[in-house]
């Protein structure tokens, strides 16, 4: 009698646990009403407190809520069944549009957008488009290039380290883009790259870091989301130089952190929203960078004026090359 | 090749160390006949109540205090339903691990992540204590303990043959709280001196990594050491080859250390023999 009340327990447990944390939350009556609320529905992969990847489509979704008076609503996916599963139920309910924050969801919104003609299922990165299905191309790349040159220029050992959770499409495009810009300094600088194979573990990306410092890497930078806390704890500890990425983590830590390459992700999302309330949405790649306000490099001021003169000339001249098309970056897909 | 192992050693021996107090932990619960798959969560409620304390005090000490704290709670959870009404212990475990998860990332999101969870390195002085007191002095205590004393042979008494012994509820409490005390520690230890604080399933299967090294190792401390030695150094080694580009997938390389010390635990096992009245 006594086991079977804990296994019902457990069982309740388990099914409380499992159900999506989803939450809808209604326009402020403040902002301006159109004729008809749109709605927009988000998927990430994973928390939206993470600081990094995740907090940032969340913020996007409450500006979009904010500027344009949508109603806003959000779930946790994680599998690709969740992803399919979160993208019908936002096509069943006939949102305006629905966002999969990341390469992983394509597949998922194609086969939703198949079923659901009248919403718009956009992915962050990816290739896949159809009338209704169309991929936001950040150019993050852009940055990540600019941090290639800096590490080769400010080097003392010529090797540069980088630390990624998941080998995904869009975190190995970002390390290609650094390394073609270290080496168009120094073609024989060496970049080397780590893969945890997850975003959780912080200890492990620790480790990771200390490895490559350990080879002999002197600048370090991360793709790992949370788990770049660990790479920076490493980098502190042996006050190596790293870069931040995503966001401006330059407060994380400002003895070594030297710039970020920033993604002005929410402002991504309200570019592609306004697109959709305004029916100017067109099916095509909808490409995101420098020129567009979407990608930045940020530098930590703390730690700027440490850096030679020639490698910010350097920077710069090459930002203006990006900016005006002189200077292709490559992308891994 | 052997100078890339004594450079990994250091790095991997600390990384490492809150698998190892996990395995001494796991290691008396399961001499005293109890499997508590419930460590995972210990060591993640662990890893959250020690940076809360840590950021509360500026103390390292309160931050393991609260650790350890943290594991207790958790621990009395799965005793009182293990222990005092004999629920299946798999299933205990499981529900604890879920609603240690639930928990701490609900704590963590109602907190808005952010700074109360990013606490400075932890001094040097103290991580090397703590990695000193895992890999030395908790082996030697533990020792000691379980097959020098009283108190150690009624404890795997309660593992083996319960039926003989007069509080066995009492031992099993016993090791549960010793567990506690270690992964708690180990906990802490992961999240304010390898970690730079907490994050959402930060534990990442080390609690039940800890679980596999404990039977790997035939329940006695030599084969917890050596189990978690192997699979700390293969651990680092794999990223320090990873970095080397030797253009092995990365996949395979990261299946390393469990491949590793599966094979050389087994390959030295032999006959394994559980203790008789583990799960009951």
């Amino acid at each position: 009698m006594k086991r079977t009340a804990v296994i019902i327990v457990t069982a309740l447990l388990a099914v409380a646990c499992n159900q999506k944390q989803e939450s809808t939350s209604t326009p402020t009556s403040a902002a301006p009403a159109p004729k008809s609320v749109m709605h927009v529905g988000l998927l990430t992969p994973g928390s939206i407190n993470d600081a990094g990847w995740n907090a940032l489509a969340w913020e996007g979704v409450q500006r979009i809520q904010k500027e344009l008076g949508a109603e806003v609503s959000h779930q946790e996916t994680k599998t690709p069944a969740e992803i399919l599963e979160g993208f019908k139920s936002y096509g069943a309910k006939n949102y305006d549009l629905a966002f999969g924050h990341g390469f992983e969801f394509q597949d998922a919104a194609k086969q939703a957008g198949a079923q659901y003609p009248k919403t718009i299922f956009i992915t962050t990165s990816g290739n896949t488009v159809a009338p209704n299905v169309a991929p936001m191309v950040f150019e993050l790349e852009q940055a990540t290039y600019l941090l290639g040159i800096i590490a080769a220029r400010e080097s003392k050992t010529g090797k540069a380290g980088l630390v990624g959770g998941i080998n995904l499409p869009s975190i190995a495009s970002t390390f290609l883009a650094f390394k073609a810009g270290a080496q168009s300094v120094n073609p024989k600088f060496e970049v080397k790259e780590i893969y945890t194979g997850n975003f959780d573990d912080l200890g492990a990306a620790k480790l990771a870091t200390q490895s490559l410092i350990n080879a002999g890497c002197d600048f370090i930078f991360h793709q790992a989301n949370e788990a770049g806390r660990g790479v920076f704890q490493a980098c502190q500890e042996k006050h190596v130089r790293c870069f931040g990425s995503n966001k401006n983590q330059n407060d994380l830590a400002p003895d070594v952190i030297v710039a970020s390459a920033v993604l002005d992700v929410p402002g991504a999302f309200v570019t592609v929203a306004k697109k959709v309330q305004s029916h100017q949405f067109k099916p095509e790649i909808q490409y995101l960078g420098m020129n567009e306000g979407i990608v930045s490099l940020v530098w930590n001021d703390k730690l700027k004026p440490a850096m030679k003169p020639e490698t910010i000339a350097e920077v710069e001249k090459v930002e203006q090359g990006i900016r005006s098309g002189t200077v292709k970056v490559p992308r891994g897909f | 090749m052997i100078d890339v192992i004594l450079h990994a050693l250091p790095i991997a021996i600390i990384a490492s160390t809150p698998l190892l107090l996990a395995v001494e932990g796991e290691l008396v619960v399961q001499r005293a006949g109890m499997i508590n798959l419930g460590i995972e969560g210990m060591m993640l409620v662990a890893a959250m109540t020690g940076v809360i304390g840590q950021q509360l005090t500026r103390s390292a000490a309160a931050g393991f205090v609260a650790g350890i704290a943290g594991a207790m709670v958790v621990a009395a959870l799965f005793g009182v339903f293990a222990i005092r009404y004999r629920a299946d212990q798999i299933v205990t475990g499981t529900a604890v691990n879920l609603l240690a998860a639930g928990a701490t990332g609900f704590v963590y999101q109602a907190l808005r992540g952010g700074a109360l969870f990013f606490v400075p390195p932890m001094p040097e002085q103290v991580q090397r204590l703590v990695v000193l007191l895992a890999w030395l002095v908790v082996p030697a205590a533990l020792g000691l303990l379980l097959w020098m004393s009283r108190f150690g042979l009624r404890l795997r008494a309660a593992g083996e043959n319960p039926e003989v012994l007069a509080h066995v509820a009492r031992y099993r409490w016993c090791a549960l709280a010793i567990e506690a005390l270690l992964a708690g520690t180990g906990g802490a230890f992961l999240s304010l001196a390898l970690s730079s604080g907490f994050a959402e399933n930060m534990t990442a299967g080390r609690g039940f990594i800890a679980l596999s090294i404990v039977i790997f190792g035939r329940w006695n401390v030599r084969g917890a050491i050596i189990g978690t030695a192997l699979f700390g150094i293969a651990a680092a080694l794999q990223y320090t080859l990873q970095a080397m580009n030797i253009g092995l997938p990365y996949h395979l390389l990261l299946a390393l250390p469990y491949v590793v010390t599966l094979l050389i635990l087994c390959g030295i096992a032999g006959r394994v023999r559980a203790p008789e009245a583990l799960g009951r």
